[in-house]
């Protein structure tokens, strides 16, 4: 039996629905964020499959694309959430309701 | 060939049991380093594709960096991540029933569809490709994802700046 497509695929399915079910279930805003940075890598995972199973690289250019938009995206999300703590003393997204400026 | 297959699950394993854990773990920081077991399975999975180029930068900008990010946000918000307990997770049975059925349709609708595959390439240096591709191709993309860095560490900056004591009214 050898590795193919559908266990790359297989694989990032599970973890994207893993990812998701982090999203939905997590309180604490550090907690969803780590479910979509699980959410990202299984994009990856898939990324890496097709790219190993098409002949190209091109896919791997996607993968390192989302790789430095996920980056970005936790340090920006990070400094939301230390500024929402500074404001509210808690990092809790079921209490965090309120948009005011 | 049998290596190959016994290292892919091994990694799979790795990767799926750190971010099942990573979800359910009711302290942030066991979750934190569970989705470090995560990461180094994923970055396993890379290496056996032959994305090496792919792995080392999964391992450096998400164990190096990410994470340690990651690390410095629990410590800093730590007072109530600890105290959130065993109520940090909510739904935690609708959350796995979710998760399970999204999986299984998606594990459905894969398995029936068909893909047109040309053979595994085998396994040789991709970084020279990438980097044709990355200054080739791809290169105003390249650009904007060094502005979008850029952006991106000023905005951080900017945001967790300490404010002036007295706080001035919003405009």
């Amino acid at each position: 039996m050898n590795v193919g497509l559908y266990h790359y695929l297989l694989l990032g399915a599970i973890l994207f629905a893993t990812g998701v079910a982090a999203v939905v279930t997590r309180r604490n805003a550090i907690g969803v964020l780590i479910g979509v940075e699980l959410i990202l890598n299984a994009a990856n995972i898939n990324l890496v499959g097709f790219s190993r199973f098409s002949g190209g690289l091109d896919a791997q250019v996607f993968a390192l694309f989302v790789i430095v938009l996920a980056a970005a995206e936790a340090a920006v999300a990070l400094a939301i959430i230390l500024q929402l703590f500074d404001k509210r003393t808690d990092v809790d997204v079921d209490r965090a309701s309120s948009l005011r400026g | 060939m049998g290596a190959e297959v016994i290292l892919f699950w091994l990694f799979a394993a790795m990767a799926v049991a750190g971010g099942l854990m990573a979800a359910l773990m009711p302290r942030i920081v066991h979750a934190v380093f569970s989705l470090l077991l995560c990461f180094v399975g994923v970055t396993g999975i890379y290496a056996l594709a032959g994305a090496d180029f792919l792995a080392v930068t999964q391992l450096v900008v998400y164990v190096g960096g990410v994470l340690v990010l990651f690390a410095f946000g629990v410590l800093l918000t730590g007072r109530t991540a600890l105290a959130l307990g065993d109520k940090e997770v909510r739904h935690r049975k609708t959350g796995l029933l979710f998760g399970t059925l999204l999986a299984a349709g998606l594990i459905a609708a894969i398995s029936r569809s068909i893909f047109r595959t040309a053979a595994a390439t085998p396994a040789e240096g991709t970084t020279e490709g990438l980097g044709k591709l990355l200054l080739g191709d791809y290169i105003i993309l390249f650009e904007f994802a060094s502005i979008l860095l850029l952006v991106a560490l000023i905005g951080a900056a900017y945001l967790v700046r300490r404010q002036a004591p007295p706080p001035e009214p919003p405009q």
